[in-house]
């Protein structure tokens, strides 16, 4: 069975490249910055808002046809959660890199990762993180010299 | 002149382990699925911008070089190409490997490549330094156009519709006057952070864009079940392949030169160039030779990857001469030497023609050792094309983090790079161009700047910018490329009936 639907994931670019290009504006405007400057500014966001104009018609005119069977909605959403969960990791370890230090970050941020992923007995995915840790150590930071941040480690390392 | 051409072969030389490096490393990265030169290379620069300009590049050079070869040994021994550019190689690898005849496949694929690389070489050798003479006469007008009809141009040829190519063309030129402008020193979008006030961060952006976007497609896709074959791949075989492509020097020299020509074409890249030289050698292939496409032709693998070899060697002429990539791993090669304070244009041959030299030779070199290591290569390259993507995804993510940071050395730069990679996701799932973004934050600043010293000596007045000759023919290449997708249809129709009648 299959239904019509508007692709929302399309219309992400262009509604990023407006709000950007609105805020440009706004900031450069307030900011009473040089009129060349503005108008520079005002010229590329022409094309950005003709685009993303074009781009919203289209969508609105050419929805996609998409499989309404269950079992394809529930492998989506679960792609969509694994993704998300996914960013999700990755800011938690871009926040925490600089409190607890790149060791620590690195060794629980694939340990956990291995394991989502199906690397089982959960020790085997230890083992490999606490190797690749080790030789993130060596190779960038004691070989090229890379300060990362050592967080709750500095001063043993 | 002629000593400066010496002079860059004696550099070569001198950091030939490099190519070699280079070119082993990009026959791994090519011959895993989920990895590309683009990805790869973003992921490395950091790392690669440690090393001495010369070095590095010629370690990217090879890198490319090597990845348009092993990119051939999934999609013969898998049916998956190893990265867009090797679709093509599909169509006919897989059936030959299905025949038995793997090892030969891959041996077609090692010297076709090899002398598609050697032929890229010999022309952008000889091309670059006369394109590089004649594009001394341009005044910021001119550049300020061709940084545009760059832009466009690869908004029109990559996939997906052109508004979508000019509206991210032109959303990455926006994202660049973040930070102080050129002419005036003023800060622009910096929201308020003392991280922004040097503008985004090229190669934490560029490690997002291309890398990390990456990763995120693969978790999305993360269940494909891929099919192996698990045939001995043996050196008789691979040394018969050899032999099959000495008997088609015709096949091999159409090939290579379609793959340069498209190479030359800003934006145009392998995923183009193959399917052109595939189709072209169709068309002149005989009748019992076309009856084999798509069931094992040799001549429509050796057009695949002599094509793709081929491309390197194109894209470095408009790269190096108007600073205008060719492909997404050229756009890392321009941050690369933008990075060690190059001028992109004929101000690089002329300042720094020793290392522009170097790497131009540096092809002839990596066609030497695609043959000599691809050999050994094709022999592992079960191994190679089975590596699990559960341990590949987030090693690769350790090394996109670590790469962000690396120019910088800043946790800042770690979030722009995943930010850059969301947008990244999201560019390459609905066909937008994150490389036309990419062009427009790399070449924004330059843009701008050029735009008002071009408006500058016009004294204020843009008419500058329509009346020297060379900006005229660049303003209807660019009109004419925004146009031509619409009157492609009624011109060719109108002409079959004018043509009709008579």
């Amino acid at each position: 069975m299959k239904e019509k639907k508007i692709s929302w994931g399309e219309l992400v670019v262009p509604a990023a490249a407006v709000a950007y290009s609105i805020y440009a504006i706004f900031e450069q405007t307030l900011k009473q910055l040089e009129t060349k400057t503005v108008i520079y500014s005002v010229s590329l966001t022409l094309p950005i808002f003709l685009c993303a104009g074009i781009v919203l018609v289209m969508v609105m005119l050419n929805r996609k046809e998409v499989d309404a069977a269950a079992e394809t909605r529930q492998k989506a959403s679960k792609a969509r959660n694994n993704l998300l969960l996914f960013l999700l990791w990755a800011g938690l370890f871009v926040g925490s890199v600089h409190v607890v230090g790149y060791f620590i970050a690195i060794f629980v941020y694939l340990g956990v990762f291995l394991w989502a992923l199906g690397e089982r007995p959960w020790y085997k995915a230890a083992a490999f993180s606490a190797a690749a840790t080790v030789a993130v150590h060596f190779l960038f930071v004691k070989w090229i010299g890379m300060p990362l941040p050592k967080g709750l480690l500095k001063g043993i390392f | 002149m002629e000593s400066v051409i010496f002079d860059g072969l004696q550099l070569m030389f001198a950091d030939i382990w490099f190519v070699f490096i280079g070119v082993v490393v990009g026959m791994i990265v090519g011959a895993t699925p989920g990895l590309s030169a683009s990805n790869s290379t973003a992921m490395l620069l950091p790392f690669i911008l440690v090393l001495p300009p010369e070095k590095g590049i010629i370690f990217i050079l090879g890198l490319h070089c090597g990845s348009q070869m092993g990119n051939s040994f999934p999609a013969i021994l898998l049916n998956i190409p190893g990265t867009p550019s090797s679709a093509v190689t599909t169509l006919e690898g897989y059936p030959l490997a299905k025949q038995g005849k793997a090892s030969m496949a891959l041996g077609v694929c090692v010297l076709a490549s090899a002398f598609g690389a050697l032929l890229g070489g010999i022309v952008s050798l000889t091309l670059t330094p006369f394109l590089a003479e004649f594009a001394l006469r341009f005044s910021p007008v001119e550049i300020t156009i061709i940084i545009l009809f760059g832009i466009v141009i690869i908004a029109q040829i990559s996939t997906g519709a052109i508004y979508k190519g000019i509206l991210s063309g032109f959303f990455g030129l926006l994202v660049s006057t973040t930070g102080a402008d050129p002419m005036w020193g003023q800060y622009r979008g910096t929201f308020g952070s003392v991280y922004l006030i040097d503008g985004v961060p090229i190669v934490p952006s560029l490690v997002g864009l291309l890398a990390f976007s990456e990763l995120l497609l693969q978790i999305e896709e993360k269940d494909t079940v891929k099919e192996s074959l698990r045939e001995k791949v043996t050196l008789k075989g691979i040394l018969e392949g050899f032999t099959e492509v000495i008997k088609r020097p015709a096949e091999v020299i159409r090939s290579s030169v379609i793959g340069i020509i498209i190479g030359i074409i800003p934006g145009a890249g392998g995923s183009v160039a193959a399917p052109v030289a595939y189709q072209q050698s169709m068309t002149f292939s005989s009748r019992e030779e076309k009856e084999k496409f798509g069931k094992g032709s040799i001549n429509g693998l050796i057009a695949a990857d002599a094509s793709n070899n081929g491309m390197v060697g194109g894209s470095l002429v408009p790269l190096l001469t108007l600073g205008i990539p060719g492909c997404s791993t050229g756009a890392v090669l321009l941050v690369a030497l933008t990075y060690h304070g190059l001028v992109m244009g004929p101000e690089l041959f002329s300042l720094n023609g020793e290392m522009v030299y170097a790497v131009l030779w540096s092809q002839f070199l990596a066609a030497f050792f695609i043959a000599l290591t691809g050999v050994f290569l094709a022999y592992l390259a079960v191994r190679v094309v089975n590596v699990k993507m559960s341990i590949l995804i987030p090693i690769i993510s350790v090394l996109t983090y670590i790469g962000a940071f690396a120019q910088n050395e800043l946790v800042f730069d770690m979030g722009v790079m995943v930010v850059m990679g969301v947008l990244g996701y999201f560019m390459k799932k609905y066909n937008y161009v994150p490389l036309a973004f990419l062009l427009g934050l790399v070449l924004g600043t330059q843009f701008e700047a050029n735009l008002f010293r071009g408006l500058r000596m016009g004294l204020g007045s843009p008419i500058r910018f329509f009346i020297s000759p060379v900006a005229i023919v660049l303003w209807m290449l660019l009109i004419l490329t925004i146009v031509y997708p619409f009157i492609q249809k009624p011109l060719t129709a109108f002409i079959r009936r004018s043509f009709g009648r008579r």
